[in-house]
């Protein structure tokens, strides 16, 4: 991918991680922390963590066309390297309470989760595109034939 | 080298005659790109040379310097450059998906997604080809028909 193609993938994946990263905390709050209230900032965190989620992005940048197993390695890197950064933003962050272990360990699933979700739908949104191009393809080949 | 065009009534046949003191790289060149103007490419096997229809090419491709012509079970090596066939074979629904490759669409069977947004396209004999994410918006105004 070049870098133009990864600032605009970065942008849509942007979008797609805010609203997954909102859903997440509104799940893994209401799991472990049931009374927990926040003041009008909690709605800047998402925009925050998504901006954190999406940095890891750079290593998919390639001068030459990647092969399927040097994808797969980097979106593994880039799992992990998501995992650190959100981590350590947590314990270094007073209002998230990491003493308790299930707090990280439900961070951990949850950045996992919401790195699958917006695979899931990146691939998603690829297959409707793929449907389409075969539906102009069988069009083009019955207009030239 | 002096060049001389004589336009012909409809009912003669049109002809191109090259008066030459040597057979050189710069002729043959000429030939090819008229051959595959007119539908047909210069394909090597070991050392044999064959014509190639362009209806019956897959795919063109470019590797380390070199350039074969991949048709249902032949692969033929080719001397012309891959943007001079990319230039020659516009008009014939051939269309550049990856830095390397050139594509008959009418030899693809369908398109499926694959990794990191790019696709990957099934050919009429089971092959596959993929399709680089830049070359996916030439892809679709050639499918519907727009000059690229």
């Amino acid at each position: 991918m070049s870098f133009k193609e990864i600032v605009y993938k970065s942008v849509t994946v942007y979008f797609i991680l805010v609203t997954c990263i909102t859903a997440g905390i509104a799940v893994i709050g209401s799991l472990l922390d049931p009374d927990m209230r926040f003041g009008y900032d909690a709605f800047f965190s998402p925009f925050l963590f998504a901006a954190l989620g999406i940095i890891p992005n750079l290593l998919m940048y390639s001068k030459n066309e990647l092969t399927n197993k040097q994808i797969i390695l980097r979106k593994i890197i880039q799992l992990l390297v998501i995992e650190a950064e959100v981590v350590t933003v947590a314990v270094l962050s007073p209002m998230i309470p990491t003493e308790r272990h299930e707090i990280i360990i439900g961070l951990a699933v949850c950045v996992f989760v919401i790195f699958l979700l917006v695979n899931f739908i990146t691939i998603l949104s690829s297959y409707f595109s793929a449907k389409q191009l075969t539906k102009e393809l069988e069009r083009f080949r019955r207009n030239v034939g | 080298m002096e060049i001389k065009i004589t336009e012909i009534e409809k009912d003669k046949k049109e002809r191109l005659e090259i008066y030459c003191h040597q057979i050189t790289n710069e002729i043959t060149e000429i030939v090819r790109f008229v051959k595959s103007r007119q539908g047909q490419l210069t394909g090597v096997i070991e050392g044999t040379q064959y014509e190639v229809p362009i209806s019956d090419v897959f795919y063109i491709e470019g590797v380390d310097n070199r350039v074969f012509i991949y048709c249902e079970e032949q692969i033929y090596e080719t001397r012309q450059k891959l943007y001079e066939l990319e230039e020659a074979l516009k008009e014939k629904h051939f269309l550049r998906v990856s830095k390397s490759v050139l594509l008959n669409l009418l030899k693809i069977e369908s398109i499926k997604p694959s990794l990191n947004s790019r696709f990957v396209a099934v050919l009429q004999n089971g092959e596959q080809v993929i399709v680089s994410r830049k070359y996916v918006p030439e892809l679709k105004k050639a499918l519907k028909g727009e000059s690229i």
